[in-house]
């Protein structure tokens, strides 16, 4: 690997609006993806450290530089960041259940919760959060509901599978009932 | 921002079931729903105000909180009858699943507010209010030497010692109707065209620039005469309609 072809990725990157899927980065600074990856991966290694301030962040392959979440506390006071929207807990509750079943359907979700989802389903896709991933090979063609990149990156996860596994909720319960 | 009816504190029948069976501090697969049937029951009569939609998804598990209440009450209980019940012991196990992943969901959104990236850059003017400045940079350059010149000119000016900063007071010396006249002569005079400076007096008379002006969208206006300009922000040439014509 050489130097420049790391300096090139880096730059790729750091100048990106929107995390960049490996195939555009590969493209963009004119490496086979193998190669880029072993820069992605030198640069990750370098960013972990200690002395940077700044990640090399993955969302399901794509990839953006963010500050450590270890420097917040100060750089929260200087630069005032607007989250974008802030979710009801039945938002979240049906966000989780897409998350784990997904693809799952309207109805699937309506079962679990007990209550319509037609308006809570309006909002996480306005919010980009949901998307339709096609229709169920079922009576009526039913909507099929998945998360988006967008999801991943506003909760921080990298691929789907490092969601919490599902029967955590279950040994927390003593944690969380009080929550309510 | 987000919408969704409540009645009362309770997102819907399974969470208002689910909170009941909390409230009681019993293990879902220990509870017997028929023991709070009642309780299910007192809470929907509270509850005021709700739309039909929402009053029927609330009577839905009323009715199946009912029906296994009257199924232990009668005699002859067989196994198929406690299917009902487990079913319902299954979908509240399931939305206690969901509801404790909901929380975890919204640590991790915390903390990922705690991470930051640089904004998309922002286009400083937006859209259809963009500025198409179509000249060279060495006219661009021009045009900033002759604004510092300008400026400096005021500035020397002011350093003048005889230079007072107090506003002279001047008779009302100009009206638009006294320059239109002024113009359209000097206008006629010069076939060629003239400048927008050169029709001033004293081109630092902020008061004179802006008579001369509205008295020239009035001779546009009356047809008398008609402006060029090359590019936006050059100069403007002023010609005699007739000229044209």
């Amino acid at each position: 690997m050489e130097e420049i072809d790391l300096a090139r990725v880096e730059a790729f990157i750091f100048a990106a609006e929107e995390p960049m899927p490996i195939k555009v980065i590969s493209n963009a600074v004119d490496l086979n993806k193998r190669e880029c990856r072993k820069c992605i991966d030198k640069l990750r290694k370098k960013y972990s450290k200690k002395e940077h301030g700044i990640i090399l962040k993955e969302y399901d392959d794509k990839y953006i530089f963010k500050t450590k979440s270890q420097m917040a506390s100060f750089i929260s006071k200087y630069y005032e960041k607007e989250r974008e929207f802030k979710l009801s807990s039945a938002a979240l509750e049906t966000l989780s259940i897409i998350a784990y079943k997904q693809p799952v359907t309207r109805s699937e979700i309506e079962e679990i919760r007990g209550v319509k989802a037609e308006k809570t389903l309006f909002t996480l896709s306005k919010y980009n959060l949901i998307k339709e991933l096609g229709r169920k090979d079922s009576i009526g063609n039913p909507i099929l509901y998945g998360t988006t990149d967008e999801f991943l990156e506003h909760f921080d996860i990298t691929d789907l599978s490092e969601l919490p596994p599902l029967e955590d909720g279950k040994n927390n319960k003593d944690k969380y009932s009080d929550n309510n | 921002m987000e919408y969704e009816i409540q009645a009362g504190d309770f997102q819907g029948p399974l969470d208002l079931l689910y909170k009941l069976v909390k409230k009681n501090q019993i293990e879902i697969s220990e509870i017997s729903l028929a023991k709070i049937t009642e309780e299910y029951l007192y809470h929907i009569k509270k509850l005021n105000k709700f739309n039909l939609d929402q009053a029927s998804e609330f009577m839905v598990l009323a009715s199946e909180l009912l029906e296994i209440k009257a199924r232990l009450l009668l005699p002859n209980q067989n196994e198929e009858d406690d299917e009902d019940e487990s079913d319902l012991v299954q979908r509240l196990e399931e939305y206690e699943l969901f509801k404790n992943i909901a929380v975890e969901l919204e640590l991790y959104l915390d903390k990922a507010a705690r991470t930051y990236r640089i904004p998309p850059e922002k286009e400083l003017i937006k859209g259809e209010g963009k500025l198409n400045i179509d000249i060279s940079l060495k006219e661009f350059k021009n045009l900033y030497q002759i604004a510092l010149k300008a400026n400096k000119e005021d500035n020397e000016e002011k350093e003048d010692p005889h230079y007072s900063e107090m506003d002279h007071i001047n008779s009302d010396r100009l009206d638009v109707e006294e320059k239109r006249d002024d113009i359209n002569k000097i206008v006629k005079r010069h076939p060629e065209g003239v400048r927008f400076k050169d029709l001033l007096y004293n081109k630092d008379d902020i008061l004179e620039i802006v008579v001369t002006l509205l008295s020239l969208l009035e001779l546009v206006r009356l047809r008398k005469v008609e402006i060029y300009q090359d590019k936006l922000f050059s100069e403007m040439k002023i010609i005699d309609r007739k000229q044209v014509v």
